[in-house]
């Protein structure tokens, strides 16, 4: 009886039509996932006017990749994979198959590795000022010192092709669709990258690094990105200091509302090859009728002027960087064995096209 | 030389590029024509005036796509513009491939040159052409990598696509197991790329965002359609081809393919969901 039940289970868990139906499950939870916000309250998304509430509320689509369903599936599949290995391995004169099976046990332990990777890793938000020093000690007693030694601004300067644009006017008009005219802000667009020079004190070891969009720095199972930045601005409205962040509304003495619509520094790259260096200057907006916001003034730093009947002097400006602190230990192991796995997938699915072509 | 008379060469060369990618539309288009006149008696005379346009258009697009590498100066896939230019070379040149080899490949061609014929449509008539310089998101070695085996991955499952299509229309059956195979082996081809494309990317992300992984939409969808090519590879090894359900796997697949590469910045502005990879937008 006994050997009856554990050659049922055995069959059961090897068996394709298992592993199809949980790919299949698995799948409706991807997509679930990207028709429901993730991380938003009930609440909230009923507010926010959300659709097909039962089904947030009850299967917990809001939450769904975090949900006991989600686990449940994978856990099944994980133990699918370990099973299709073994029922694999019985085969062993046919070597393809011996490395199938190495590639799906192999997938098996690459998503106990994510289980694990979800439960220790830990991730933190600094936001650190340039020159400021911020001190981080971890659960482990690990102590990590960064200082935020600077924050720079470059921006790139896109370059103008009027005929090509001409051209693209042309069968606007022929199409007749709004679409198909260039965005002429395009042309006025630059790419901004913001760079964070940081020094990083870990153990005994400092280092100092550049931290940008696709440079961040690793050490040991630490890592630390530039996510955001974070602008502040002293004014001086009608003999009092104001601290205010860009886009943020502030009121003076008229009805009008205002706000800091930009600050720009840094330094252009241009298209002729000559770098042009800003000093901070802010432009301050006044929200006009229909939504609008118009630009009324520009100020560098020290300057001031007459805004309605208030006097409003730029005084400073400050900038902070949104650091990301992340520590992971299965991180290493998870880029290791996903190259393994692509090896393994690699020289199965080439197998594979040859035997079908013969 | 000056950098203002490098842009005024540069715009000619746009100039030049911007007409070949007309003539190349022109051409998929009467290769489309031809390639119905040949399925009505399957001379090899028509199979050669098919191949031969097929060829020219090819070349051109080529040209196009050299063109926009040189004046762009990096790779040619970082814009809407350009990734639609790159998708409708890569597929293709897929089926260029599959054309020559089979007999029944002139199938593949009801799917293929459509889906290419409006990539290329859309994005010479209704998108911005002028070449931006590389954005600083995409500053990385990954990027090759994880772009030109996502599009590869894209290019294949058209194929695949557009043989199952072909395996319902057909009633022979030695051609219907030709095409079973031809699809099956193209399937297995860009499963590995997509697999590519995947780590690639959640590597690249690691380094860029500090998260290997963060269920934007879309990872979530490209997760998705590995899922379902994973189901299609099993179900069809499983039921030896035979599987009734076959078809509307790789419907689905191809389906999830699209959302992955187009549909998914319009459902995120449709249900408002924020996503990191808004520069591909």
């Amino acid at each position: 009886m006994l050997y009856k039940i554990i050659k049922y289970l055995y069959r059961f868990f090897s068996s394709i039509t298992l592993a199809i139906f949980l790919l299949l499950f698995s799948a409706l939870i991807y997509l679930t996932g990207t028709i429901f916000p993730q991380g938003v309250s009930f609440e909230e998304y009923k507010k926010a006017g959300g659709k097909f509430l039962s089904l947030a509320k009850y299967a917990g689509a809001l939450d769904i990749f975090n949900s006991p369903l989600t686990w449940m599936i994978f856990i099944l599949l994980i133990v699918n994979l370990i099973f299709c290995t073994i029922n694999r391995l019985r085969d062993t004169k046919n070597y393809i198959k011996i490395i199938s099976s190495l590639y799906h046990f192999m997938l098996a332990c690459f998503i106990i590795l994510l289980f694990i990777s979800a439960r220790l890793s830990k991730e933190f938000e600094i936001s650190i000022k340039e020159g400021e020093t911020k001190i981080l000690e971890m659960e482990n007693g690990d102590k990590i010192e960064i200082k935020l030694n600077g924050f720079h601004i470059d921006y790139t300067e896109f370059p103008e092709f009027s005929k090509l644009q001409k051209i693209k006017d042309k069968l606007k008009v022929i199409f007749g669709k709004e679409s198909a005219l260039i965005n002429k802000n395009n042309l006025d667009k630059r790419y901004r990258e913001f760079t964070a020079d940081i020094e990083v004190k870990y153990r005994e070891d400092t280092r100092r690094h550049p931290l940008r969009v696709n440079n961040s720095l690793t050490f040991s199972d630490y890592s630390i990105n530039l996510f955001s930045f974070e602008q502040e601005v002293k004014l001086m409205i009608n003999g009092t200091e104001s601290i205010i962040t860009p886009n943020e509304k502030f009121a003076l003495n008229d009805s009008g509302i205002y706000k800091i619509s930009e600050v720009f520094l840094g330094n252009i790259y241009k298209i002729d090859g000559s770098i042009e260096k800003f000093e901070p200057q802010i432009f301050i907006s006044r929200l006009e009728k229909g939504s609008q916001w118009e630009v009324i003034t520009r100020l560098l730093t020290g300057d001031y002027g007459i805004i309605g009947d208030a006097k409003v002097e730029f005084l400073s400006y400050t900038q902070k960087a949104g650091l990301g602190v992340k520590f992971d230990p299965a991180v290493r192991y998870l880029k290791f064995l996903s190259f393994l796995i692509m090896f393994f997938i690699f020289s199965v699915i080439i197998n594979k096209i040859r035997g079908e072509e013969q | 030389m000056h950098p203002v008379d490098i842009l005024a060469i540069k715009e000619k060369l746009l100039l030049n590029e911007f007409k070949l990618t007309f003539y190349s539309l022109i051409l998929y288009f009467l290769s489309f024509l031809s390639i119905i006149y040949y399925a009505s008696d399957r001379k090899k005379t028509k199979k050669f005036a098919s191949g031969f346009l097929l060829f020219t258009g090819i070349f051109c697009h080529l040209s196009v796509i050299i063109l926009r590498w040189t004046v762009a100066n990096r790779y040619p896939f970082q814009t809407l513009y350009e990734s639609l230019l790159w998708f409708g070379f890569v597929t293709v040149i897929v089926y260029f491939y599959y054309f020559l080899k089979k007999e029944e490949g002139w199938i593949g061609g009801m799917v293929v040159l459509p889906v290419t014929f409006s990539a290329l449509f859309y994005a010479f008539f209704f998108l911005n052409p002028v070449p931006e310089p590389l954005s600083p998101a995409l500053n990385s070695g990954w990027f090759f990598y994880h772009a030109i085996t996502a599009f590869g991955s894209y290019a294949v499952f058209v194929n695949n696509f557009a043989g199952e299509v072909g395996r319902v229309f057909l009633n022979n059956e030695g051609s219907k197991a030709s095409i079973r195979h031809f699809s099956f082996r193209i399937v297995l081809l860009g499963f590995l790329l997509l697999t590519f494309a995947i780590v690639s990317g959640a590597v690249w992300a690691e380094e860029a965002w500090g998260r290997y992984w963060s269920w934007d939409p879309k990872e979530t969808w490209a997760l998705l359609t590995w899922t379902v090519y994973a189901v299609y590879i099993h179900y069809s090894r499983k039921t030896l081809f035979m599987g009734k359900y076959i078809f509307l796997f790789s419907l689905l697949g191809f389906i999830s393919m699209v959302m992955t590469f187009l549909g998914v910045s319009w459902l995120a502005k449709l249900l408002g969901i924020p996503s990191l990879h808004a520069y591909a937008l």
